[in-house]
């Protein structure tokens, strides 16, 4: 109960320094939704300032701040400067292809990632084993858009299933190259000694003692590839013309549309503060010596 | 065999200046997008530059690039990493807190600010770069460290009378390493990636200093009718990396000592 | 306590993920009736889609099908015809314009087309309600209107204004559904919009697709609006593709029927294939260009920036850069742009020798031998705002080294985005900036050659032009106007204010089984209503 408490607390602390933090930030890039748009335009100098007064642009920075907390208190994220719509909206709309996309690469991820990882790692000096790593090393050198691009010309497969299929091998490489790399270290160990003594076949060593004993190793790599499909996809949504949070965040950026950069990283923050409490939770699932405080 | 290839990419880098047989910088309208010739070696890009010698020129730059924003990343995520498993409470926390706000931003965000705000150069996607692979990094140390202090052979030492810095470097240490390491070569990889990353999304760095990334970048959208543009950039990026990380899982088998 | 007990759990993970990729992409198809439907492909996604709000040309090529403007353009004769307004006729003193509008025309949602109905979208665009970023400014001197009667109505100006025929032809002053515009308020009629043109908008998904489907009541368009006889194009489902690099693969494949802006390398391999076609239409208006600073050292100088011409092989840059599509431009407008001159065209061949020689009497010397000139700060340093659309970052790196064989040494500042490139340029630490817009009418010439124009980033600033660029724009004979323009690109040109660079292309991919699918005037819009398709 109390650990529960002390990570919804953390939860909120986090999500709040998230959303503090990205506020100033985007403060520090130069220029302002409206005069980006006033620029384009060639709107009259006096429009742009009146624009801006009516959206409060011109306040103090700290009273800014205060007035979009206060909003988020009340559960208002706001309205996107520059297309007037409602930034939950926003987020809705493409979160859910988002999700989709990023629920399928990481199944893929983790299934792939554990298949290649334990290829790569259970037969250390055989042919098989190596080409494996080679394999995983050369995926890991391998950039996304490139991938991507050549999938998309080959028109194999050009829609959501090609974005999600490239994103997952990619997810994957950290993956299995983290597993691969405990399964190789752990490969002297004596309960594997003891389990070949009992006459257990070679296939139940390795899954049901070598990997799962390994397994947790994964935990931190597949949390960070989590966060990654959330949020970090723009490249991937470009190369397949796929509509997705990354887009409507690399936009929000470029147009300074404050409210949708913001709610889109208190978004994120939320799912982090999740992420990482599902984390915590498998690590102790697979390891329950953790389940004591750590040193 | 990846360590082969290492020197061959390190001779590369290092001394590729010194053998370039042209000018990288040197413009020729006339022959935009050659193929390999007896000229150009390996053809000429959009702007009829020799691209044999902006291979061997953006090594450096490239190899720069990577190594410094890994630093970045492997150092402070190293020292977050420990803070949030060795610490006071409240450092605990802290560090935790400051992982996860790190993990909500995207990361070429944090990277468009230092370079808007320091000037769109190299030494800016460094540091911008870097603080993006700093909470991948201090995830994985985190939780290595955490999941190793709970075996027996720690407390045992503890039991034993082991100081802190004795169970950390001789204990701990060896026992992470091989995850560590992986996890360190995965930053570099990321490293060297995500700046080819920002060019492909137009937010790169100077636009004319060759560099490995940015030429892959630049030359993916000539890759139907000039692909020697991006391969020639492309295949010494991809084997310097997966070299890296080759060597990397390497070094952490011969360096594990203690049968835990 | 759960295991991960063996492979079947593996494969239980599989096929789940299995299901959920094939879930996820079965629901994203719409199951269609059959239709003779195609998919059009545009290259950004605006931020927003109001024809009266945004100002984003991309935004033309959906809704010219739409909505039907007072006037029209002829693409072939650049003359004016009757659209909504069957006739009109222009007071003496230019400053009233009588429209008499066409009868019988109804809105996509029945709503009859009247003069309120005019009104009524007049009163919207300028409404500061609803800060318009382009069509209340294409409305120029506008003072207001008056209803004679139903199919009569006059349009008063406080001032002659030259571009108001040409303003109301444009999309962005397309006649919208009075209903539909009250019904939805300012920001919810961009997902609901009701026009009176051949194509009806079905739906608008930001981000992912819009939707058109064909108007069959519709018999009032242009006299160049001809319907084929057969496989008229019944549904449009418009998609976006920002990337380029995937622009001619997604066509290859039959993912779209139309796509626009194909890489121009992209586009040559093309040239064989009787599969597609490529459509160029040039757009008129600025050509790509890059403009010189006159409010800072060195570029201050007239010299100096003939200097830079004659040392910048314009042509050489173009021809490898686009492959023979598009055409170097000779100064401030495109060649297709109405009132032209190419009189500046030879103005400054390419001849490095001969910017060296100009440059050395300005006074500079090369005392420590390392090719460049000398200043007392150091090496002469230029610097160049370069954004990361178009082609410019390559152009930028040809002009380094260019100039580098005079003396020259270039620094290019690398903007990420417009805002930064607009706050970049307030600060006026720049020698050179790449722009260009668009439009028929040049009149929009003035707001970058004024002394007081909006867009005057080259700080240029001399009575005489701007006196040419006022009358310009008010006078309404062409000849008079013709003549004007050609003073004000000559003297542009003379000045050395730009670098021109390219008239603007676009190069359209297009199906085989697409027939007769023109463009019209401004180049960028397609007149969907003549097409067939032949699947």
């Amino acid at each position: 109960m109390i650990r529960f408490c002390t990570a919804l607390l953390r939860g909120l602390i986090s999500v709040w320094l998230a959303v503090t933090a990205a506020f100033f930030l985007l403060r520090i890039l130069p220029g302002d939704a409206v005069q980006a748009q006033a620029a384009q335009a060639g709107m009259a100098s006096s429009a742009v300032e009146e624009r801006r007064q009516a959206l409060g642009l011109n306040r103090p920075l700290l009273e800014q701040y205060g007035t979009y907390l206060g909003g988020i208190a009340q559960g208002d994220l706001g309205v996107s400067i520059v297309s007037s719509e409602n930034v939950s909206q926003i987020l809705w709309s493409r979160g859910v292809g988002t999700l989709r996309l990023a629920l399928s690469a990481l199944v893929l991820s983790i299934g792939i990632g554990i298949g290649l990882g334990t290829a790569a790692g259970i037969s250390h000096y055989s042919i098989s084993g190596r080409l494996w790593r080679e394999g995983i090393d050369l995926l890991i050198a391998v950039p996304i858009y490139i991938s991507g691009t050549l999938m998309v010309m080959s028109g194999v497969i050009t829609d959501g299933l090609g974005a999600a299929l490239v994103l997952g091998l990619h997810s994957a490489a950290p993956i299995a190259n983290t597993l691969s790399l405990a399964l190789l270290n752990e490969s002297g160990q004596g309960y594997v000694v003891v389990a070949s003594a009992k006459g257990l076949s070679d296939w139940t060593i390795i899954w049901r003692h070598r990997v799962r004993a390994v397994l947790h190793t994964i935990v931190p790599v597949i949390s960070i590839q989590t966060g990654f499909l959330l949020g970090g996809t723009v490249i991937t949504e470009t190369i397949f013309s796929q509509s997705g949070l990354g887009q409507s965040l690399l936009d929000g950026v470029m147009r300074r549309d404050y409210p949708v950069v913001q709610g889109w990283v208190l978004l994120m923050a939320i799912c982090q503060a999740v992420i990482y409490g599902l984390t915590e939770m498998a690590g102790y699932w697979l390891d329950p010596r953790q389940r004591g405080d750590a040193v | 065999m990846a360590r082969r290839f290492c020197l061959v990419m390190a001779f590369i880098i290092v001394v590729g200046r010194l053998i370039s047989p042209y000018n990288p910088l040197t413009t020729r309208p006339e022959m935009s997008a050659a193929p390999p010739s007896t000229t150009f070696a390996l053809g000429t890009d959009a702007l009829g530059r020799d691209v044999l010698s902006r291979v061997l020129y953006g090594g450096g730059t490239t190899a720069l690039l990577g190594s410094g924003a890994a630093f970045i990343g492997i150092g402070f995520g190293l020292l977050l990493g420990t803070l949030q498993v060795f610490g006071v409470p409240v450092v605990r926390h802290a560090a935790l807190l400051i992982e996860i706000v790190l993990l909500s931003l995207p990361g070429w965000l944090m990277a468009l600010v230092f370079v808007a705000g320091m000037g769109a150069s190299w030494k800016a996607v460094i540091i911008g770069v870097g603080m993006t692979q700093i909470a991948p990094f201090s995830r994985v140390v985190a939780m290595t460290f955490a999941h190793i202090s709970t075996h027996l052979y720690v407390t045992a030492a503890e039991a034993g009378g082991a100081s802190m810095g004795y169970l950390v470097r001789y204990i701990i240490l060896p026992n992470a390493s091989p995850i560590l390491i992986a996890a360190a070569c995965a930053t570099l990889a990321n490293g060297l990636l995500f700046t080819s990353g920002l060019t492909f999304l137009g937010l790169g760095g100077a636009a004319n200093t060759p560099e490995w990334g940015a030429m892959l970048a630049e030359g993916r959208l000539a890759i139907r009718y000039a692909p020697w543009i991006a391969l020639s950039a492309g295949l010494p990026l991809v084997i310097l990396v997966a070299s890296v990380n080759a060597i990397g899982r390497d070094f952490s088998l011969r360096g594990w000592s203690s049968s835990g | 306590m759960p295991t991960l007990r063996n492979i079947n759990d593996l494969s239980r993970l599989v096929l789940l993920s299995i299901v959920i990729l094939l879930v996820g992409c079965t629901s994203d198809s719409n199951s269609q009736p059959v239709v003779n439907r195609i998919v059009y492909g545009l290259t950004l996604s605006p931020s927003g889609f109001d024809p009266h709000i945004h100002q984003s040309s991309e935004i033309g090529i959906v809704l010219r099908q739409v909505y039907d403007t007072l006037v029209y353009r002829d693409p072939q004769t650049g003359q004016f015809v009757s659209g909504l307004a069957e006739s009109w006729t222009i007071s003496e003193d230019q400053i009233v314009y009588t429209f008499t509008l066409r009868q019988n025309v109804t809105f996509h949602d029945g709503t009859a087309f009247t003069a309120q109905a005019v009104a009524a979208n007049l009163n919207r665009i300028v409404s500061a309600e609803t800060r318009s970023q382009n069509a209340a400014a294409l409305l120029g001197t506008y003072d207001g209107y008056t209803i004679i009667d139903p199919f009569t109505i006059e349009i008063r100006l406080s001032e002659p204004y030259a571009p108001l025929l040409d303003s109301l032809s444009q999309f962005y002053l397309g006649m919208a559904s009075p209903t539909a515009l009250a019904t939805y308020g300012v920001e919810r009629y961009q997902f609901n919009q009701v026009g009176t043109g051949p194509y009806r908008f079905i739906e608008y998904i930001p981000d992912d697709h819009l939707i058109l489907r064909r108007n069959p009541d519709y018999t009032w368009g242009p006299s160049f609006y001809q319907a084929p006889s057969t496989g008229m194009i019944d549904e449009v489902e418009f998609r976006f593709y920002r990337d380029p690099a995937t622009r001619l693969a997604t066509l290859e494949q039959g993912g779209a029927q139309v796509m626009g802006e194909i890489p121009p390398a992209d586009a040559r391999t093309l040239v064989g294939n009787s599969a597609f076609q490529i459509i160029t239409t040039t757009i008129p208006g600025q050509p790509d260009q890059i403009l010189l600073n006159t409010q800072i050292a060195p570029t201050n100088n007239q010299t100096f920036r003939q200097a830079l011409m004659l040392g910048t092989n314009r042509t050489g840059m173009i021809d490898s850069l686009y492959q023979g599509f598009s055409v170097p431009a000779t100064g401030a407008l495109t060649s297709g742009t109405q009132f032209y001159s190419g009189a500046s065209a030879d103005r400054y061949p390419f001849n490095s020798q001969q910017a060296r020689a100009l440059l050395s009497t300005l006074g500079y010397a090369d005392t420590n031998g390392d090719g460049i000139w000398d200043t007392s700060d150091g090496d002469l340093t230029l610097k160049m705002l370069v954004p990361p659309w178009g082609e410019f970052r390559q152009i930028s790196q040809f002009l380094q080294d260019q100039w580098h064989s005079i003396g020259i040494n270039l620094e290019l500042i690398s903007v990420p985005d417009f805002s930064t490139l607009m706050s970049e340029i307030a600060k006026g630490e720049y020698h050179l900036v790449a722009f260009n817009s668009y439009g028929v009418d040049p009149a929009f010439l003035k707001s970058y050659y004024a002394s007081e124009g909006s867009r005057n980033f080259s700080g240029y600033s001399n009575s005489e032009l701007d006196a040419l660029l006022n009358d310009a724009g008010r006078q309404l004979d062409p000849t008079i106007r013709a003549d004007l323009y050609t003073r004000i690109q000559a003297a542009i040109m003379e000045q050395a204010l730009i670098i021109p660079l390219r008239d603007r292309v676009n190069l359209n991919g297009v199906s085989s089984k697409v027939v007769g699918l023109k463009y019209d005037a401004y180049g960028w819009y397609p007149i969907l209503y003549n097409a067939s398709y032949i699947p």
